[in-house]
C-alpha cells in the first residue's frame, strides 16, 4: 500500500486493513492462466472427440463388411466365401489382441444388436462369444467404479450371455442405484424366472421408471409365461406389491381379486390408487362394496379414483351411493364428479342446473370402456363379463410349444408389438389354414366374443375389439390385414381410428386400403357387379380356383372336390358354369348342384351369414375337421407343420416346395397359380380376389 | 468534511468491493466444481439403456403440456403441431388462449377441427373465467385440448391450464419454444426415477434457437445466432444453465426453473394455489413457494434439472424487447425475494434459507445495484481525485480476467458434453463474445436491472412488456 | 433378368452396411446413402426400383422422402420404410402417403428380404 496522504497518518487508529494489491495481480495472473488453459483444452477436446471419431469412423467403415460376412455366413455357401471366411476369421483374431480394438467391435457388435431381431441377432450374440468379447464385460463387473461395473452388466444383459447370471445376481441389492437398477434388468432379462427371484429378494425400492423397464424386459423375453404375480401381493416391500399390481395388470391375470380387494384398504395411497385402477380393468363388480366403504376414509386423489371406478362398474344400485357423495362432499372436483358418474350410469338423472354443469362423462378415463361411446353401461358390462367367462375356458395348450419352435425354425418374423411377451398363441387362429381362416378367424379371435355369433354386426366385432387384450389385438389385426373384406371395413375404420398402437393403426390403414381397392376392381371385372358385393357366382372360392384349372380333368377333379365340401355359396357360381359347359362336365356340374342343393336344406342356419366362402364341415369352433386348402389340398388341421398363409411366402424364402412338402397330394397337378398367388397377392387378393383374372 | 474521515470511508468501500469480489470468486469457483461434478455425474448414469423404448409403455406416467398463448396468431398452428409431434404416448397438449385479439382461436378453430365441449368449471377457482374448452373431433388431434379464456396474464392462463389438467404431471411452456421430440421422456424420467424422494419438479436447459435451421418443427441444423445480441445471450444461457443451475441442482438447491419449460407435480402445484398472478417472476416464485411446502409438510423430495438440450427458443435480438425482458426479471426477482423474505438466513429452510435465498438476494439482486453504484463512485473518486488506481485497475482486471475464464470453462464444458457448434469458427467467436461481454453486454444487463428495480422500488405501473416474436422460420 | 437397384437409406452406418451386405448377397445392386439430402439428390438422377428408407433421418425424413417421390418425382416406386418405433405417429401419415410397406426395428434382415421381394414381385410381377 502506497497511500500517502497526510492525513492518513492520523487516523491508522482506526485501524484500516490493508488491502494487498498484489493479492489482486497475483489472482489475475492466476486467472488469466486458466483462462488460456481452458482455451487450450477446449480445442484440446474438440480435436480429441473428433480424432476419436473419425477413428472409429474408419474401424468401423473396415469392420462392417467383415462382421457382415460372420453374421450371413452359412456352411453351405460357395467354396471362394467359405475361405474368404475362413481367412477373415483368421485376421480378426490377430484384431482381437489389441485393446482399442476390442472395444470398438464390441461396441458395434452392441450397437448392431439394438436395430437387429431375429435370426441374425441370435449369430450375432454367437459371434460376441465366440470373439470371446464378454470376458472383457466380465472383467468390468470387478472394477471399482460403478459405471464401468453397471456398463459391463448391461453389456452382458444386452448380448445375452447367460453364464453372467449368477454373478450378475448377486448385484441385485447393492449399495449403488445406478448399478442395482442395472442388476435388477439383467437377472429379469437374462432368465425367465428372473423376475420372480429379482420380486423375493430386493430389499430396495422399485421406482416407477424402473418397473416400466423391467416390464418392458420381461416383454422383449420369447415365450414368457407370467408367473401369478398375486403371490408377491404380500410383500413387504411397498414397491414389490405396487410392482405386482402393474404386472397383474399388464398379464391380465384376473385370479387375484380377493387380493386385491383387500388392497383397497391398504394405508399407502398409491398402492390404493393401482389396485383400484385393476379392479376396474378387470371388472371386479364384486369390489364395489369395499369401495365405498374404503371412500370416505380415502383423500381426494383416491375418492376420484373410486369415482371413476363407479362410473365404469357401477349400476344403478350405486346411484344411491353417488348422490350420498354429492351431498356430503364439500370438494367441488368430487360432488361434479359424482354427479357426472350419476350420469353416466344413468344418463339425464343430474339435469344441468345451473349453466356449469358438465353433461357428459369424462373421456380419457382409462377403464376399459373408454372406448366404447356408448351409453348404456349395463349392456356393456354385460358384453365384457361373457367375455371373461369365454377367456376363462380359452383353448387347450398342448399343442403350441411345437407350433412355436417351428415358428423359431423358420425365422418367422417376430410380432412387431415389442411391449407384449411373446405369448403362446392360441391355436384356434394360427393353425387356420386359408378358406376357414378367412372368414372365421375373426370370429374366432374375437372369440372369446359371444356377440357375433350369427352375422358380422359391425359394433359387436367393434366392441368386441375393445375388450381384447393388446397381444390379441395385435393378432387380429394381423390376420385381418390378409383376410379381411369389406364387411369388416368398419372394424378396420375403427381400429385406424382409435387404437393406440400405431402399428396396428397402420396395419389397419393397409386393409383399409386393400380392401378399398379391390372393391372397384372387382366391378370391372368380366362378370357383372352387384352393388358392392362380389358377383353372387364369384363368392365361390372354387370360382377362382376354376379360373385357373387349365384342363378338363382338373375342373372335373376341383367339381368333385366340390361335392364333398362345397355349400350353397357354391350353388350361383354351378349355376353360372351351367350355361357355359358342356359334355362331361356339365353332368358333373348338375351333379354338383343337386348334391349341394340337397346339402344345403338339411344345413344348419347359423352359418348362414359366415364369409361365404366358409367350408361346411367346420364345426362350432373351426378347430377340427378337414378343410378345404387353397390349393385344393387336403389339409389336415392338427398337422403341426402347417404354417399359416401369410407365412407361405417363406417357403420360397427357404426354398421349401410348398406341394411338395405336403404329403397328402389328392390331386395329381399343381395348380399354376400356387407361387404367384403366394407371393403377388397375398394381402390383396385374400380379400377381393381380384388378381385371380 | 473532515477529509481524512472521508477517506477511511473510501477505503472501508473499496474493501467492501474487494471482500464482495473475493466472495464471488469463490462462490463461482465452487459452481464451477459443483457443475462439473454434477454433470460427470449425469453422462455416467445416463449412459444407459434407451430411452425411447419407454414410449410405448401404455403404463408410462400421463403428463399435460400447458403453453399459453396471447396474441400468437402468426405462429400457433406450427408451434401446436410440433407439440403435438412429440414423442411419448401418455401425453396431452393443452393450449390456453389467454384473451388474444388476434385470430388465435380461430386458427387453432379451423387447424385442428375443434369443437367446443361441455365442462364444469369450479366457480371458486381463482383464475379469469373460462369462455370455453374445445376439443378436435378428429382422433388424430385427440391430444388437443384448447381453453378460450378471459385475459389474466401468462401466469392465470397456467393457473387454469394446471386445474383443468387431469394428467399427473403438468408441463407450462412458452408456445413457441421448440421441444426435442424425446424432451418428454427425459422429463417423465426425471420424475419417476426416484424412489425415496417425491421430485416435484422438473426444469431444464433452454437453449438459443436464433438463426438455428427449423423444418416441419423439427430442429435441423444448429448454427449460432448470427445477431450480436442473441451471442451474447447464448453465452449467458450457456453459462447460467450449464454451470449454474447444474451446480445448485447438485446440492439440491435449484430456485428457479424457467417459465419457458418447466414441468411440476400437479398435486402440489395446486396445493400451493399455483402460480402467483400478483408477480411478473412467477416462474422463480412457484419454485420458492414449492419448496417451501414441502418444507412445511415435511416431505422428502426434490427438484430435478436436465442438462440436456431439450427446448430451443428465441431470445429477443433487439435491444428495446432485451431491456423490457431483462427489465421484468429483475423485477420479478425483488418481488419474489420480498415475498419471502422471512427465508433469509432462517435455518429452518436448510440450504434453501443459508444458501440459496441469500445468494440470490446478493448476486442476482444486488449485485447489478453495487456494480451500477460502483461505476459512479469511481466516476466520483475520480472527479475528486481520490481514486485508488493502483487498487482501481487491480480489481478492475482481477474481475475481467475471471469473468473471461469463467466463461471460458462454461464453453469448455458446453464443448466438452455437447459439442453442438460444429465449426471452430463458432467457437472462436463465441470466445471473442466471452472477452468483449463485460464492455459491451454486461452493462446493457446491468442497466436494465436498474431499471427494473428503480421501477419497483418507486412502484412505477409496468406490465409485462410485449415480447415481438419474429417466429421461427417454419417454411416447410 | 437385371439385377433390381435398391436404394437404402439409412443413417445408422453399420446397419445399413449389414443390409446391404445381405441384400447383395440376394442379387440386389444396392447403393447406400446416410441422409436425406444425398437420397434426394441420387433419386433426382435415376429412380432406382424399390426404396428402403429409414423414417428418421437426418435433414429429409422419410415422410417428406415418400411425399416427395410420389407427389414431385411422380414415381410409384416400391417404398418399404424402417421405423424406430412400432407406434410411431408417423406411420400411418407415411402410409397416407402411399408409402408401400412398413418394418419396425430392430429389423430381421431375412424379414426385410421377404418384404422386398414381395414388392417387387407385386410391383413388377403383374
Amino acid at each position: 500500500m502506497h497511500i500517502t496522504k497526510p492525513t492518513y497518518q492520523i487516523l491508522t487508529i482506526l485501524g484500516i486493513p490493508k488491502i494487498h494489491t498484489d493479492l489482486l495481480w497475483d489472482l489475475t495472473f492466476l486467472f488469466l492462466v486458466l483462462g488460456g488453459l481452458y482455451f487450450v483444452f477446449v480445442f484440446f477436446f474438440r480435436n480429441k472427440l473428433s480424432r476419436l471419431r473419425l477413428k472409429t469412423k474408419g474401424k468401423r467403415q473396415e469392420l462392417a463388411p467383415i462382421i457382415s460376412n460372420f453374421l450371413f455366413h452359412s456352411p453351405e455357401d460357395p467354396k471362394d466365401e467359405q475361405k474368404e471366411y475362413v481367412q477373415l476369421k483368421i485376421r480378426i483374431r490377430e484384431y482381437l489382441n489389441d485393446r482399442s480394438f476390442r472395444k470398438i467391435i464390441s461396441q458395434i457388435l452392441f450397437d448392431l444388436q439394438k436395430d437387429v431381431a431375429g435370426g441374425t441377432r441370435e449369430r450375432l450374440f454367437k459371434l460376441y462369444k465366440q470373439l470371446e468379447l464378454h470376458h472383457d464385460s466380465f472383467q468390468k463387473l470387478e472394477s471399482w467404479r460403478w459405471e464401468t461395473v453397471a456398463q459391463g452388466i448391461l453389456e452382458l444383459s444386452e448380448m445375452e450371455v447367460e453364464e453372467s447370471y449368477q454373478l450378475i445376481q448377486k448385484f441385485i441389492n447393492d449399495r449403488r442405484s445406478v448399478v442395482r437398477k442395472q442388476a435388477e434388468l439383467a437377472t429379469v432379462g437374462l432368465r425367465k424366472d428372473g423376475i420372480d427371484f429379482l420380486l423375493d429378494t430386493t430389499r430396495h425400492p422399485i421406482s416407477e421408471w424402473q418397473q416400466l423397464k423391467l416390464i418392458e424386459t420381461l416383454g422383449k423375453i420369447k415365450n414368457y409365461r407370467p408367473p401369478q404375480f398375486k403371490a408377491w401381493l404380500l410383500s413387504q416391500n411397498k414397491d414389490v406389491v405396487l410392482f405386482a399390481l402393474r404386472l397383474i395388470k399388464h398379464y391380465n391375470q384376473k385370479g387375484a381379486e380377493a387380493s386385491i380387494k383387500e388392497l383397497v384398504k391398504h394405508k399407502n395411497d398409491e398402492i390404493k390408487t393401482a389396485a383400484i385402477q385393476c379392479i376396474v380393468d378387470f371388472n371386479f363388480v364384486s369390489a364395489l362394496g369395499t369401495l365405498k366403504k374404503v371412500f370416505w376414509k380415502s383423500s381426494n386423489m383416491v375418492k376420484i379414483n373410486i369415482l371413476n371406478a363407479v362410473a365404469s362398474l357401477g349400476s344403478a344400485y350405486d346411484i344411491l351411493f353417488l348422490e350420498e357423495v354429492a351431498s356430503k362432499e364439500s370438494s367441488f372436483i368430487i360432488v361434479g364428479k359424482a354427479q357426472s358418474t350419476i350420469n353416466t350410469i344413468k344418463p339425464e338423472t343430474v339435469l344441468p342446473s345451473k349453466d356449469i354443469l358438465k353433461v357428459s362423462h369424462d373421456e380419457g378415463k382409462k377403464g376399459s370402456f373408454s372406448k366404447m361411446d356408448g351409453e348404456d353401461t349395463e349392456n356393456k358390462v354385460d358384453a365384457i363379463d361373457v367375455t371373461y367367462e369365454e377367456v376363462l375356458q380359452s383353448p387347450p395348450e398342448t399343442i403350441e410349444v411345437e407350433d412355436i419352435e417351428f415358428y423359431d425354425a423358420i425365422e418367422m418374423p417376430e410380432p412387431k408389438n415389442k411391449t407384449h411377451p411373446v405369448e403362446p398363441i392360441t391355436p384356434a387362429f394360427e393353425l387356420q389354414p386359408i378358406e376357414e381362416g378367412y372368414g372365421n378367424s375373426i370370429d374366432q379371435l374375437l372369440g372369446v366374443l359371444p356377440s357375433i355369433g350369427e352375422d358380422l354386426d359391425s359394433s359387436a366385432l367393434i366392441k368386441g375389439y375393445d375388450s381384447i387384450s393388446d397381444l390379441e389385438k395385435s393378432q387380429l389385426v394381423e390376420r385381418l390385414e390378409e383376410f379381411a373384406d369389406e364387411r369388416e371395413l368398419p372394424l378396420l375404420e375403427h381400429i385406424a381410428e382409435n387404437e393406440s398402437n400405431s402399428e396396428l393403426r397402420f396395419k389397419a390403414f393397409k386393409a383399409m386400403r386393400s380392401i378399398k381397392q379391390s372393391v372397384p376392381m372387382d366391378k370391372g371385372g368380366d362378370l357383372p357387379a352387384k352393388g358392392t358385393e362380389l358377383p353372387l357366382e364369384q363368392q365361390s372360392i372354387f370360382y377362382a380356383l376354376y379360373q385357373y384349372a387349365s384342363d378338363l380333368d382338373s375342373k372335373l377333379i376341383l367339381l368333385k372336390e366340390l361335392m364333398d365340401v362345397g355349400d350353397e355359396k357354391e350353388i350361383p357360381f354351378l349355376k353360372s358354369l351351367l350355361a357355359i359347359s358342356n359334355g362331361v362336365l356339365l353332368k358333373t356340374v348338375r351333379k354338383a348342384l343337386d348334391k349341394l342343393e340337397n346339402k344345403s336344406l338339411v344345413q344348419e342356419v347359423t352359418l348362414s351369414d359366415e364369409p361365404p366362402e366358409a367350408p361346411k364341415e367346420m364345426d362350432g369352433n373351426g378347430n377340427t375337421g378337414r378343410v378345404q386348402n387353397e390349393d385344393g389340398q387336403k389339409r389336415d388341421l392338427e398337422d403341426d407343420e402347417r404354417i399359416p398363409l401369410e407365412l407361405l411366402f417363406l417357403y420360397e424364402e427357404l426354398g421349401i416346395k410348398a406341394a411338395k412338402k405336403e404329403g397328402q397330394d389328392t390331386f395329381p397337378f399343381d395348380f399354376e397359380l400356387s407361387e404367384e398367388f403366394f407371393l403377388g397377392g397375398s394381402r390383396d387378393a385374400q380379400n377381393g380376389k381380384k388378381d385371380y383374372e | 468534511m473532515n477529509s481524512g474521515v472521508f477517506d477511511i470511508f473510501v477505503e472501508y468501500m473499496n474493501i467492501i468491493f474487494l471482500v464482495f469480489s473475493t466472495v464471488l470468486f469463490s462462490m463461482f469457483s465452487i459452481m464451477g466444481y459443483l457443475s462439473a461434478r454434477n454433470s460427470i455425474h449425469y453422462r455416467n448414469k445416463n449412459s444407459f439403456g434407451d430411452l425411447s423404448k419407454v414410449m410405448a409403455s401404455p403404463l408410462a406416467p400421463s403428463i399435460t403440456i400447458i403453453a399459453p398463448a396471447f396474441n400468437e396468431g402468426m405462429t400457433i398452428v406450427e408451434n401446436v403441431r410440433s407439440l403435438l409431434s412429440l414423442k411419448y404416448v401418455n401425453y396431452e397438449v393443452m393450449v390456453v388462449n389467454d384473451g388474444s385479439k388476434d385470430d388465435t382461436l380461430e386458427k387453432l378453430i379451423g387447424a385442428f377441427h375443434l369443437e367446443k365441449i361441455e365442462y364444469a368449471m369450479d366457480p371458486n377457482w381463482k383464475s379469469k373465467p373460462v369462455r370455453g374448452i374445445y376439443k378436435s373431433n378428429q382422433k388424430s388431434f385427440s391430444k388437443l385440448t384448447v381453453i378460450d379464456k378471459e385475459n389474466g396474464g401468462k401466469s392465470d392462463a397456467l393457473n387454469t391450464g394446471v386445474y383443468l389438467s387431469e394428467n399427473r404431471y403438468v408441463g407450462c411452456i412458452d408456445v413457441d419454444c421448440l421441444l426435442q421430440p424425446d424432451a418428454l421422456l427425459h422429463v417423465v424420467k426425471s420424475f419417476s426415477q426416484r424412489s425415496q424422494k417425491r421430485v416435484i419438479a422438473v426444469g431444464g436447459v433452454i437453449r438459443v434457437a436464433n438463426s438455428c435451421t427449423i423444418s416441419g418443427g423439427t430442429l435441423e441444423e444448429i448454427n449460432l445466432p448470427k445477431n450480436w445480441l442473441a451471442k451474447f445471450q447464448l453465452l449467458e444461457y450457456t453459462r447460467s444453465f450449464l454451470l449454474g443451475r447444474m451446480a445448485w441442482g447438485r446440492i439440491d438447491s435449484l430456485l428457479i426453473i424457467s417459465g419457458a419449460f418447466g414441468f411440476f407435480d400437479r398435486e402440489i402445484a395446486l396445493a400451493v394455489g399455483g402460480y402467483d398472478t400478483n408477480t411478473v417472476g412467477e416462474d422463480m416464485e412457484i419454485v420458492f413457494r414449492m419448496r417451501r411446502y414441502m418444507h412445511d409438510e415435511d416431505i422428502p423430495y426434490t427438484i430435478e434439472y436436465i442438462p440436456d438440450p431439450l427446448c430451443w427458443t428465441e431470445v429477443p435480438e433487439s435491444l428495446k424487447v432485451l431491456v423490457k425482458q431483462r427489465d421484468r426479471w429483475s423485477r420479478g426477482n425483488l418481488e419474489t425475494l420480498k415475498k419471502h423474505k422471512d427465508m433469509f438466513f432462517n435455518p429452518k429452510y436448510g440450504r434453501l434459507g443459508m444458501l440459496s435465498y441469500p445468494y440470490w438476494f446478493f448476486y442476482e439482486w444486488m449485485s447489478p445495484i453495487l456494480e451500477f453504484l460502483g461505476f459512479f463512485s469511481i466516476i466520483l473518486f475520480y472527479i475528486l481525485g481520490i481514486l485508488n488506481w493502483e487498487f482501481f485497475l487491480a480489481i478492475t482486471l482481477a474481475i475481467y480476467t475471471f469473468s473471461v475464464m469463467f466463461s471460458f470453462y462454461a464453453i469448455l464444458w458446453d464443448v466438452y458434453s455437447y459439442n453442438q457448434y460444429s465449426k471452430t469458427k463458432d467457437i472462436l467467436i463465441l470466445m471473442f463474445c466471452a472477452i468483449v461481454e463485460p464492455f459491451f453486454f454486461h452493462p446493457i444487463v446491468v442497466w436494465s436491472a436498474i431499471k427494473g428495480n428503480y421501477k419497483k422500488l418507486f412502484k412505477i405501473q409496468s406490465g409485462w412488456g410485449a415480447m415481438t416474436r419474429k417466429g421461427f422460420s417454419k417454411a416447410t | 433378368m437385371d439385377k433390381r437397384k435398391l436404394l437404402l437409406a439409412e443413417d445408422d452406418q453399420m446397419l445399413a452396411s449389414l443390409l446391404k451386405y445381405r441384400l447383395e448377397r440376394d442379387g440386389y445392386e444396392v447403393v447406400i446413402e446416410f441422409d436425406g439430402r444425398s437420397v434426394k439428390e441420387n433419386l433426382e438422377v435415376a429412380i432406382p426400383d424399390i426404396v428402403i428408407s429409414d423414417i428418421m433421418m437426418p435433414y429429409f425424413s422419410g415422410i417428406e422422402l415418400v411425399d416427395y417421390v410420389r407427389n414431385k418425382l411422380n414415381s410409384d416406386v416400391p417404398i418399404i420404410l424402417i421405423s424406430a418405433a412400432s407406434n410411431d405417429e408417423n406411420i400411418v401419415s407415411a402410409f397416407e402417403m402411399g408409402a408401400n410397406d412398413f418394418i419396425a426395428k430392430p429389423v430381421s434382415p431375412s424379414e426385410l428380404m421377404v418384404r422386398v421381394s414381395r414388392e417387387i414381385k407385386r410391383h413388377y410381377c403383374t
